[in-house]
C-alpha cells in the first residue's frame, strides 16, 4: 500500500490518498477516510446488493476480531481470504483487534493473551494465534495485536503494563509479518498505548517513530462502545497530540471509536486520517436517523457559539405516526427519497427488520456524505463546521 | 386511473396443448402481471426486510398484503392519509389484499361467524368487535390494492356435515354484500372465493352461483388446511375446470414448489404463500430438491452458493459457509436467504411461463419432478394429478 499525504495550511489538517493495494491495484481511497462498520462480516442490516444502492464509490470496510473470530476455521479452509468469504472482495479490508461499537469488558487481558468477545462469549488469543488468523483472513491492512485495556481511571502502573505487553505483541507480530509470504505487501499498523498518561504517550510515540509499519493506531483512550460519544474532548486532546507528535508525517494515523460529528472534526484538524463508522451504526440500533448539518467555512471563521443542532431524531416517536416526510429533507439517500418517517415508525412498532435497514441506509449515506464534505472542504482550503441552530 | 380502463383485463398468451396450464397477461392498474404468478406475502406492509427496489430488481410483479394486520395497524385512516398502501410502502407495482376473515378466525380466540359478519374479541382491549363483508371492503378500499378479496365464511377443510354447506351459501350471500359495498370498482377488482370443502357437489354449486356475478377473477379457497393431498388436487382440478376460461384463477395459500407445478398444470394462474420468507427466517434456503437448513453444521465448510445455477444476488456472491456463520445471528442472513427464496419462486414461475409459451410444459414438469424427487419416488398424488391432465412422468 502507498500513502501519499500532504499537510494543509497552518493547522495539522492532512489530506491524502491510499493506493497500490496488492489485492486491489486499481483502488484509490482518499483520507480522511471512513471505514464502513461490519458485524459478522457484513455492514449490519445491509446486504451487498443494498450497499450498492447506498454507494457505488470505492469504499473500505473494517472487520473486527470479535465478530470474525468464530469463522476463522472456515476462512482458513476457504483459502481465498476474509474479504471474499464475507462477500465484500471489492472493498479495502481493515482488520482491527476490538469492535469499536462493542464495549470491551475490562480486566481480562494478561501479559500474553488478549480477550475478545464473540457472540457466543469470550475467547483469548496470543500473538501467534492472532497471526495465524491474519494469515487466513488476508486483509489489506491490519493492526498488531494490542492490549488497549485503559481509560481515564487506569493507574500509571497498569498503563505501564499495557504498554509493555502491547510492545511484546507488536514485536511478535512484526516478526511473523516480516517472514510471512502471504502478508507480503499487506499493511501492518503499530498500536500506540499510554492511557491518560501524557508522559507515557510521548515516550511511546518516540519509541515507535521509526517502526517499519505503514501506520499507527492511537489506542487506549476508551473501552469502545457508546460511551465514547460522551468523552469530554478537552480531556483527551493533549493525549492524542502527545501520541501523534513524534510520528513521521508520511504514515497513516487511525483512531477508533464512535466519536460525535463535532469530535470527528476536531480529530481531523489534529491530523487523524482514518475513522470507523460505529457512530452511525449505534444511532441505527437506537432507531435514530442522523440529521446533523454541516458546511465548509473559511479558516479563522469564528464558529458561532450557538446551540449545537440536534444530531439525530428518534423515529420511534409517536409524533411521526402521520408524518409523511423523509427523515431529513433534502437527503438524496434511497430511504429519504422513497420512504417516510410514518412508514418507518410503523415498521419499528411492528418489529419489522426493514426499519433497521432503512435507517442504516440513511445513516450510512449521511455519514459518508459527511466524510466527503470533510475532504472537499480540505481540498478547497476550507474546513468543515457543523451548522449551529 | 381513467374510468375507461377496466380494473383488470386478462389476455391468454398461450395454452399448453397437453395439460390445462396457460400463460397470460393480467393488466392491473399498477402493473401488467404475467401469470402463472407467485405473490410473496408482505404481512405488515413489508416483505421481511426486503426493499421494494430489491423486489423490482428480481421482477416481482405483485405482492400480497394482509387486511387484518393492515386494518389494525397502521389502520385504514392512516393508509387513506398516506394515499394508500402503494404509497405508504413505496411499491409501485401491483398489490392484492385478502379479506381479513381467514386470519381473524385462525389468529384470534373466540372468533365466531354469524350472518352479519365475523365477531371477535379485540386483541387490544378485549371488547366485542364485528367484521362485516362491508367493513372488510371498506378497509380494502382504503388500502387500495389492485385485487381485493371478498369476506368469506371460513370453515376448516376437515369440517364435514351441514356446516360446510352453510359456509358455502353464506360465502355467496356475502359476495353480493361485498360487491354492493365496493367503493372503487374502477380501480380494484373483487375476487369471490369458491368454497364447499371437499364436497364435489357443493363446489359445483358454488362455482355456478359465483360465475353469475359480475367479477374479474375467482379464487379457490378453503384448501391448504391439512387436507389429504389427494383431496386437495381433486378439488383444484374440479374448480379450475368449472371456472370460466377467460378469467384468472387464484389458489389461496399454495407455495411449495411441487404444489405450484401441479396446480399450474391443473390450470391455476395465481398463488400466494408465506412459506418462502418464513422459512428464510429460520435459515432455510430453497433448492431444486426442496430446502436446506443452513444452520446445520455440514454447511460450515460448504463453499457453494445456496443453489449452484441460481442467478439471484445472494447466490452470485455468498456461500453456504458464510450464510451458516451468520444465520439467525445477523439480520443480513435473513435478508440474503429471503432474496434467494423469493427469487427461487419467481424463477420457477417464469420458467413455467416460458415452457408453456413454447409448448414444452410437460417436459418441464417431468424434469422438475425428477430433480425434486431425486432420492425418492414421486408421490402418488402428484402422479395422479398430473396424469389427470395428461402428463405422464414416465
Ligand atoms: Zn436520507
Ligand atoms: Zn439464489
Amino acid at each position: 500500500m502507498k500513502f501519499s499525504v500532504r499537510t494543509v495550511g497552518a493547522a495539522k489538517l492532512r489530506s491524502g490518498t491510499l493506493t497500490d493495494f496488492k489485492r486491489l491495484p486499481e483502488l484509490v481511497l482518499e483520507t480522511p477516510l471512513l471505514l464502513l462498520y461490519t458485524k459478522g462480516g457484513s455492514v449490519p442490516h445491509i446486504t451487498h446488493e443494498v450497499l450498492q444502492l447506498i454507494t457505488t464509490d470505492n469504499q473500505a470496510v473494517q472487520q473486527t476480531l470479535p465478530s470474525t473470530f468464530l469463522i476463522h476455521e472456515a476462512v482458513k479452509e476457504f483459502k481465498k481470504g476474509l474479504p471474499k468469504f464475507v462477500g465484500l472482495p471489492e472493498y479495502m479490508t481493515y482488520l482491527s483487534v476490538q469492535d469499536p461499537a462493542l464495549k470491551t469488558p475490562q480486566g481480562f487481558n494478561t501479559k500474553n493473551d488478549v480477550s475478545v468477545w464473540t457472540h457466543s462469549g469470550r475467547v483469548s488469543l496470543d500473538a501467534d494465534r492472532y497471526m495465524d488468523m491474519v494469515e487466513a483472513f488476508q486483509p489489506d491492512m491490519y493492526e498488531a495485536l494490542s492490549n488497549g485495556d485503559t481509560n481515564e481511571e487506569t493507574t500509571k502502573k497498569k498503563i505501564g503494563k499495557v504498554i509493555d505487553s502491547t510492545r511484546d505483541f507488536y514485536e511478535d507480530c512484526l516478526q511473523r509479518h516480516s517472514t510471512s509470504s502471504i502478508l507480503k505487501n499487506v499493511s501492518l499498523l503499530a498500536v500506540l498505548e499510554g492511557g491518560f498518561d501524557l508522559e507515557a504517550r510521548k515516550k511511546v510515540g518516540q519509541t515507535y517513530s521509526d517502526a517499519p509499519v505503514d501506520g499507527f493506531v492511537i489506542n487506549g483512550l476508551h473501552n469502545n462502545g457508546g460511551d465514547v460519544e460522551k468523552i469530554d474532548f478537552e480531556k483527551i486532546r493533549d493525549l492524542i497530540e502527545a501520541s501523534i507528535e513524534p510520528l513521521p508525517e508520511n504514515k497513516l494515523r487511525v483512531l477508533h471509536g464512535c466519536w460525535t460529528p463535532l469530535n470527528v472534526l476536531n480529530l481531523v484538524e489534529m491530523g487523524i486520517d482514518v475513522f470507523d463508522a460505529s457512530y452511525p451504526y449505534l444511532a441505527t440500533e437506537r432507531m435514530c436517523a442522523l440529521t446533523f448539518d454541516f458546511e465548509a467555512v473559511e479558516w479563522g471563521t469564528e464558529v458561532e457559539k450557538g446551540v449545537e443542532s440536534a444530531t439525530e431524531i428518534s423515529l420511534n416517536d409517536a409524533k411521526y405516526r402521520e408524518d409523511f416526510t423523509p427523515f431529513l429533507s433534502g437527503c438524496s439517500c434511497l430511504a429519504c427519497t422513497k420512504h417516510t418517517k410514518a412508514y418507518v415508525y410503523h415498521l419499528i412498532n411492528n418489529r419489522e427488520l426493514l426499519a433497521s435497514t432503512l435507517i442504516m441506509i440513511h445513516n450510512t449515506h449521511h455519514y459518508l456524505e459527511f466524510f466527503k464534505a470533510i475532504r472537499q472542504a480540505i481540498s478547497q482550503g476550507k474546513k468543515l463546521a457543523l451548522k449551529m441552530r | 386511473m381513467s374510468g375507461s380502463q377496466p380494473a383488470l383485463t386478462f389476455k391468454i398468451l398461450a395454452e399448453c396443448g397437453v395439460s390445462k396450464a396457460r400463460t397470460s397477461l393480467m393488466a392491473l392498474p399498477h402493473h401488467v402481471v404475467e401469470t402463472p404468478v407467485f405473490m410473496p406475502v408482505g404481512t405488515k406492509a413489508t416483505l421481511k426486510g426486503l426493499l421494494p427496489d430489491q423486489l423490482e430488481a428480481m421482477d416481482c410483479q405483485i405482492m400480497l398484503g394482509n387486511t387484518y394486520h393492515l386494518g389494525t395497524n397502521p389502520g385504514p385512516e392512516l393508509l387513506t392519509k398516506a394515499g394508500g398502501l402503494h404509497k405508504f410502502i413505496g411499491w409501485n407495482r401491483a398489490l392484492l389484499t385478502d379479506s381479513g376473515g381467514f386470519q381473524m378466525v385462525s389468529l384470534l380466540k373466540f372468533a365466531e361467524i354469524l350472518e352479519e359478519g365475523v365477531t371477535f374479541e379485540s386483541p387490544y382491549n378485549g371488547s366485542k368487535m364485528l367484521l362485516t363483508p362491508e367493513e372488510s371492503i371498506k378497509i380494502q378500499n382504503a388500502i387500495g390494492a389492485d385485487i381485493i378479496m371478498q369476506l368469506d365464511d371460513v370453515v376448516s377443510v376437515l369440517t364435514t356435515g351441514p356446516r360446510v354447506e352453510e359456509a358455502m351459501n353464506r360465502t355467496v350471500r356475502w359476495v353480493d354484500r361485498c360487491l354492493e359495498a365496493h367503493g372503487r370498482p374502477e380501480e380494484q377488482s373483487i375476487f369471490p372465493i369458491v368454497q364447499g370443502g371437499l364436497d364435489e357437489n357443493l363446489r359445483r354449486d358454488c362455482v355456478k352461483q359465483l360465475t353469475q356475478r359480475k367479477v374479474n377473477g375467482f379464487a379457490v379457497g378453503g384448501l391448504s388446511g391439512g387436507e389429504a393431498k389427494d383431496d386437495f388436487w381433486r378439488v383444484v382440478n374440479l374448480c379450475s375446470g368449472l371456472l370460466p376460461r377467460d378469467k384468472p384463477r387464484y389458489c389461496m395459500g399454495v407455495g411449495f414448489a411441487a404444489d405450484l407445478v401441479v396446480c399450474v398444470a391443473l390450470g391455476i394462474d395465481m398463488f400466494d404463500c408465506v412459506f418462502p420468507t418464513r422459512t428464510a427466517r429460520f435459515g432455510c434456503g430453497l433448492v431444486e430438491t426442496g430446502q436446506i437448513n443452513l444452520k446445520q453444521k455440514k454447511y460450515a465448510l460448504d463453499f457453494r452458493p445456496i443453489q449452484e445455477d441460481c442467478e439471484c444476488s445472494t447466490c452470485k456472491r455468498y456461500t453456504r459457509a458464510y450464510l451458516h456463520s451468520i444465520v439467525t445471528v445477523e439480520t443480513v442472513a435473513c435478508h440474503l436467504v429471503s432474496v434467494h427464496n423469493v427469487f427461487y419462486q419467481l424463477r420457477l414461475m417464469r420458467d413455467m411461463r416460458e415452457s408453456i409459451k413454447i409448448q414444452q410444459f410437460p417436459q418441464f414438469v417431468r424434469k422438475f419432478m425428477k430433480n425434486m424427487f431425486v432420492d425418492s419416488e414421486v408421490p402418488k398424488w402428484i402422479r395422479e394429478a398430473l396424469s389427470a391432465v395428461n402428463i405422464s412422468l414416465t
